[in-house]
């Protein structure tokens, strides 16, 4: 055994012993001081100098034939620089992200409201503004399809070329109509998800300097800075040297900042830029982001379920259909993960169900925290809470005889092998006291008149990382400088989850370092490879082992450095503390810096690449029977509400929310996490909806799409991880990123229907439907 | 353009304005405080909010022009690297930091509240914090910052 | 110069009048022009494009006309008193409706910037004031060119678009005889400044049964917050039992007339503002519906 392999081994023990010293320890996020201190970290804030703006016209109708385009008016102010349609695109006019149907600006048609038609360039923001009125369009207004059901009938106006039905995902397991057969109860039902935006604070912008060698830097806002890049590079027809992509910090991402409108926004600055040779800045407005940028897919869901006398589920039937709007985006990949999860966490023998992904002409539907997992748990959760009403069951009950353990087959006959999910149902129904609550509620229901209140749960399985949704790979470049700093690159991006710290955390734990001597750089398209896109909650799990892998190189060559000076072996070296000694006489070490020096003066290279992918995923496409992820995160979440039943008006009182996380690589940071996403998903639950009427959205700002504040936020959130070891993660970590948000839906609509009496089968839970169901019910 | 003075993190300025720029544009744009963020421009989401004659003030609401002979402060004038503030320090201990977009203000209003209440209840705190929108729902983190500098201060 | 919000408000004219009259006369010399006291309806209407001014009047600087005083019975506020200080009043924060007010402000610290009088010049269903002060039965001094002029608060609701071009100076009213019976209550939801519903009440009694009695709610007839005169006549000179409040919240349902929004229809309207005085009225008289311990 070579000394590497070696100390890679006892590197494997330590992992196995799980003798950690700073994963799991609360450590302050990485970038936070710099949040604190107020510095200018934001791309809005890196602008200086003088710069020139862009702005697109955008459409006012859902679907319209373009029969003219005059920018006259409009060039023919003073401070207007130009102004570019499709015709002006040097390279292709492709903004798709992983589809090319979505054009960057509209060619002979508008598909949607708020289609960007042509950019204004101009000195000054004012007459920017004011010349966007001025370019002249000439619109023939086409009938509009809003609804994905009546966008599948066979004389529904054409979205795109193609037909409106884009994906048709298949889940074909065991026998259903055997299964209805045997069944004493059957329900049926039908759920209805609404329209949200991720709406991160910051819109989104980019600022695009063309350098002297011909060259443009474009600074932005956005998690996959190599998706902007590619793009770029394609819509500008220049060599791949010729333009450089850098993430500023990212006021939130939530899915909307890895999805297409940050390939606007930059593909915008960069062909001003290329035009005046002057540098941009692209900004949007609150209306036009909200309008604009990809939401969450509203849903219809109807699920039949069967169940025996006793609770055993026996079937379930599914029928999804995802508004994914006028372009593809990632909807036919969210439609795969929203019907491999549409039985909900349990296992059931016979599963037929269909996803339909279809185009209509509301505005792009696309990546959002999540990825579709909302949609199907709230319609799976609701469901088992209407089934054991039937029953006449505890909804804890019911869930206890049919969750996965280890063994289970999931809907797509997977086998489940760790007890994650048993771990987190346990322990949410004993942290919240679940069975005493149920009854104190229903007491206080028979006394309190007007005021009622209700407990609810729900729980989740949530497949890791990308499994079908793409290569699953990392890297991270990490070398070590003179003075013993560690720095860290990689395409992965932070924006607010907490993730690239935990990529510093790895390292530091496999180094013996502390985490203020590890720095994580900015990615930068020119001094980074692609390292895959962060999305998925991908960061921790997958980044961290190509982290991993990119440490342990480095601690085998500091390690047989430092065992030259210390005469020892390399294998009996640890590494803690900023020291490299001998493991069984401690006091025999090096400081860690002078180890690097002697790397340093001996000529040995402390800069190495990390690398990870995670095994490629199987399934079948006709039956989508296999093994579509590697491994799942498990969770329960618990609600609590008091409801008016003469306004209708809701307040959530407690979340008991237990995850799996696998191992807690970074506990504040997955605090936060926990905290955040529920309090995103209670928006998602009760006030948010991105209306669009006849295709044209109405609620573009934030006083008419209501996120949650303070006066809304539960008065305590209990979070709890549990660590059940995940297959690939690393040191066993499961995703946690997106996972908070799926359940609040679900488990806030499970409390408000035992406050109440009646499940509400369409989101979001308004004050209004609230008080409809309430009077219906009676 | 219209003069105006007025004091803004401990120093005076004299400026010359335009009559449309607004005070978060004055204070961005003109003196360079990149802390104040603007995240709506209509009065929603409190991003932009400075502390005014001590007050907290949503500066996309405020005119420039009517900033004149008033003294501003933003998060750049609370602490630096080596110095921080009780309250920037206890917004990195309990980990309310996600994005940061929203922090300053979310640190300017926390502030305001220490200053004026002695022993801030959850209700005193959540209802001045109503103001500042956080996505990354951070609300229960800033709770806890703030709680945990007025125990300090006691 | 460099620029960077997310977009400029349009070129506009400052005018930075000295006294109220001046500030009479600027609006009056000026077309499209209008009078800026907080900004937070002003402004942000300017940067949307919903509102387009040439001139904007800066009444903000006019401290003559920032005061709150107490002259025995009456309460005198100025109309550049900001919504912040008028809470913190002493011989009013204790009234249960401004502490409501206060309570129920879906962005508290706009409240440092927005004027009582901006309240009253708007006087919308977002403006929770308004129902409060018409159950205060407030008057209203306004200046124009020709002078002074002072108005009850439910005729200048009525005759706001015949007066032109004024300037709210004063508001003033008599502090309640029964302060704990004048109430307000108010549903919204996250930041929106337009409310669900809103509905005022302030009642005087005289051996067991109502002698005044006035009803107000922020949507009255469209957006517009207004007393509703049925409810209040059912109420003068009875006994208040469970059943009459159940029978004037009824009565209130019947007639007002709310406009519908994306935040909730106008049935939804009718049925909360009716269910909030129903609350209230049962909380003020003491019968136990909320929570039945
Ligand atoms: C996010 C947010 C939430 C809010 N929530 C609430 C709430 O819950 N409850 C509530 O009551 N209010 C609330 N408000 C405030 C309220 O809706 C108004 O914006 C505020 O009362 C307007 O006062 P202002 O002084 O800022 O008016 P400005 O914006 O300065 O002016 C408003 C209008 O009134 C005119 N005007 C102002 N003063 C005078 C005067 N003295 N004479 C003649 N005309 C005048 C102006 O010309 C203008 O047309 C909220 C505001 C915001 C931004
Ligand atoms: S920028 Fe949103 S409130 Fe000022
Ligand atoms: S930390 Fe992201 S918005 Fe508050």
């Amino acid at each position: 055994m070579s000394g590497e392999e070696e100390i890679l081994r006892r590197f494997s023990a330590i992992e196995q012993a799980r003798e950690f010293y700073i994963v799991g320890k609360k450590v302050a996020r990485v970038d936070s001081l710099e949040a604190v201190l107020g510095k200018p970290i934001y791309t809005g804030d890196l602008v200086t100098g003088d710069y020139v703006f862009v702005r697109a016209v955008r459409s006012p109708y859902p679907h319209a034939k373009i029969k003219k385009i005059n920018p006259e008016k409009a060039l023919n102010m003073k401070e207007i620089l130009g102004v570019l349609t499709h015709a002006d695109i040097p390279g292709e006019n492709d903004a798709g992200s992983l589809i090319s149907d979505r054009p960057l600006l509209a060619v002979d048609k508008v598909r949607h409201y708020g289609e960007a038609v042509a950019l204004v360039i101009g000195s000054s923001i004012e007459s920017v503004d004011e010349a966007l009125a001025k370019v002249e369009v000439e619109y023939h207004p086409l009938p509009v399809v809003t609804n994905p059901i009546d966008a599948l009938k066979p004389d529904a106006p054409r979205v795109q070329e193609r037909g409106n039905l884009i994906t048709h995902f298949k889940i074909r397991k065991g026998d259903v109509e055997k299964g209805f057969e045997k069944a004493d109860i059957i329900v049926e039902n039908t759920y209805r998800t609404q329209f949200m935006d991720g709406m991160p604070l910051e819109t989104e912008v980019a600022y695009a300097i063309p350098e002297e060698n011909g060259r443009i830097t474009c600074i932005s806002s956005m998690q996959n800075p190599f998706d902007v890049y590619n793009k770029v590079v394609k819509i500008l027809g220049l060599p791949a040297e010729k333009i450089r992509v850098i993430q500023a910090a990212t006021g939130g991402g939530f899915g909307p900042k890895s999805d297409e409108t940050p390939i606007d926004v930059a593909a915008y600055a960069c062909l001003a830029a290329l035009k005046t040779r002057k540098p941009v800045l692209s900004v949007f407005t609150r209306e036009e982001s909200v309008t604009v940028q990809c939401k969450r897919h509203a849903f219809i869901i109807e699920n039949k379920t069967a169940a025996t006398e006793d609770g055993k589920l026996v079937a379930w039937k599914s029928t999804l259909y995802e508004d994914t709007g006028a372009y593809i985006s990632k909807g036919h990949l969210v439609i795969a993960r929203a019907t491999f999860h549409c039985t909900g966490p349990y296992e059931v023998p016979n599963v037929w169900a269909d996803g339909y992904c279809v185009l209509t002409n509301n505005t792009m539907a696309g990546s959002t925290r999540g990825f579709g997992a909302p949609q199907a748990h709230f319609a799976a959760e609701v469901q088992m809470d209407i089934l054991a009403k039937k029953l006449r069951m505890d909804p804890v009950e019911l869930r206890a005889k049919n969750i996965l353990i280890p063994g289970s087959l999931t809907a797509t006959s997977q086998k489940i092998d760790d007890s994650g999910l048993e771990v987190c149902f346990r322990k949410a129904v004993e942290e919240s006291a679940w069975h005493q609550r149920r009854r104190e509620y229903e007491e206080f229901n028979k006394r309190s008149m007007y005021v009622k209140r209700g407990i609810g749960i729900a729980l989740l399985y949530h497949g890791n990382t990308l499994g079908p949704e793409g290569e699953d790979f990392a890297n991270v470049h990490t070398r070590i400088e003179r003075d013993g700093t560690v720095i860290i690159q990689t395409g992965l991006t932070e924006y607010g989850t907490g993730a690239i710290t935990s990529l510093a955390i790895v390292t530091a734990e496999t180094l013996g370092i502390s985490l203020k001597n590890i720095r994580v750089e900015r990615p930068d398209t020119s001094a980074v490879t692609s390292a895959g896109p962060t999305v998925a909650s991908r960061t921790t799990v997958i980044g961290g082992q190509a982290a991993l892998d990119a440490a342990k190189q480095l601690r085998s060559r500091l390690a047989e450095v430092a065992a030259q000076v210390l005469e020892a072996k390399p294998e009996d070296l640890e590494f803690k503390d900023n020291r490299i000694y001998i493991r069984d006489s401690p006091e025999r070490g090096l400081d860690f810096k002078h180890v690097v020096e002697k790397c340093y003066e001996a000529g040995v290279g402390l800069e190495v690449e990390g690398y990870y992918i995670a095994p490629a995923t199987k399934w079948d496409p006709e039956t989508g029977q296999g093994e579509p992820y590697n491994q799942y995160t498990f969770g329960a979440l618990v609600s609590e509400v008091e409801v008016d039943i003469l306004t209708g008006m809701v307040k959530v009182l407690k979340m008991t929310a237990v995850y799996d996380a696998g191992k807690v690589i970074n506990p504040l940071g997955l605090l936060a996490v926990i905290e955040g996403g529920s309090i995103m998903g209670l928006g998602h639950a009760l006030t948010e909806e991105l209306i669009h009427e006849n295709g044209i959205v109405v609620t573009p700002n934030l006083h008419t799409y209501l996120i949650p504040t303070t006066a809304e936020t539960p008065l305590n959130i209990q979070s709890i991880a549990v660590e059940s070891p995940g297959r690939i993660g690393v040191f066993g970590a499961k995703a946690m990123g997106e996972i908070p948000v799926v359940l609040p839906m679900a488990s806030i609509t499970n409390a408000l229907a035992h406050a109440i009496g009646v499940h509400i089968n369409e989101t979001p839970l308004k004050p209004e439907r609230i008080l409809k169901a309430i009077q219906q019910n009676v | 353009m219209i003069n105006i003075s007025l004091r803004v993190n401990g120093r005076n300025y004299e400026l010359n304005i335009e009559g449309n720029e607004r005070l978060i544009d004055v204070l961005r744009d003109r003196l360079g405080f990149k802390s104040v963020k603007e995240g709506c421009g209509s009065g929603d989401c409190g991003l932009c909010i400075v502390l005014m004659n001590g007050k907290p003030v949503h500066s996309c609401m405020v005119m420039g022009f009517q900033a004149r002979e008033k003294e501003i402060t933003t998060v750049e004038h609370l602490g630096d690297e080596d110095n921080l503030h009780p309250i920037q320090k206890a917004f990195t201990d309990v980990g309310a930091v996600q994005c940061g977009y929203c922090i300053p203000a979310a640190i300017l209003v926390s502030k305001h509240i220490l200053e004026n209440h002695e022993n801030p209840t959850q209700n005193d705190i959540r209802w001045f914090l109503r103001s500042v929108l956080c996505r990354c729902g951070s609300y229960l983190r800033f709770e806890k910052a703030i709680y945990e500098v007025s125990q300090q201060v006691r | 110069m460099t620029i960077l919000g997310l977009v400029k408000l349009p070129k506009i004219r400052p005018i930075i009048p000295q006294t109220a009259e001046e500030a009479v006369t600027n609006i009056h010399e000026r077309t499209r022009a209008a009078y800026l006291a907080g900004g937070t309806y002003v402004v942000p209407m300017l940067k949307s494009r919903n509102l387009q001014l040439e001139s904007l009047v800066d009444i903000s600087g006019l401290d003559e006309l920032r005061y709150i005083k107490k002259n025995g019975e009456i309460i005198r506020v100025g109309a550049l008193t900001t919504h912040a200080e008028l809470i913190s009043y002493e011989a009013t924060s204790d009234i249960p409706a401004f502490r409501r007010f206060k309570e129920k402000y879906t962005s508290p610290i706009a409240m440092n910037l927005a004027t009582v009088g901006g309240s009253v010049a708007l006087s919308q269903a977002s403006e929770d004031l308004i129902p409060i002060l018409l159950t205060l039965n407030a008057n209203v001094t306004i200046l124009t060119r020709g002078g002074r002029e002072t108005v009850n608060l439910c005729n200048y609701l009525e005759k706001k678009e015949t007066y032109g071009k004024f300037l709210i100076e004063e508001i003033y009213f008599k502090l309640p005889k029964a302060p704990a019976l004048c109430e307000f209550e108010k549903i919204s939801l996250s930041i929106s400044r337009i409310p669900l519903a809103g509905v005022a009440v302030n009642l005087e009694t005289e051996g067991g049964k109502v002698k005044e009695c006035r009803i107000a709610v922020n949507f009255c007839n469209g957006f517009k917050p207004g007393r509703v005169a049925a409810v209040e006549q059912k109420l003068k000179g009875i006994k208040i039992t469970e059943d009459v409040i159940d029978e004037v919240s009824q009565l209130l349902k019947e007639h007002i007339n709310p406009a519908g929004d994306f935040l909730a229809s106008a049935w939804y309207r009718k049925e909360a503002s009716a269910a909030l005085l129903k609350k209230m009225l049962n909380r003020m008289f003491g019968f136990q519906m909320e929570k039945g311990e």
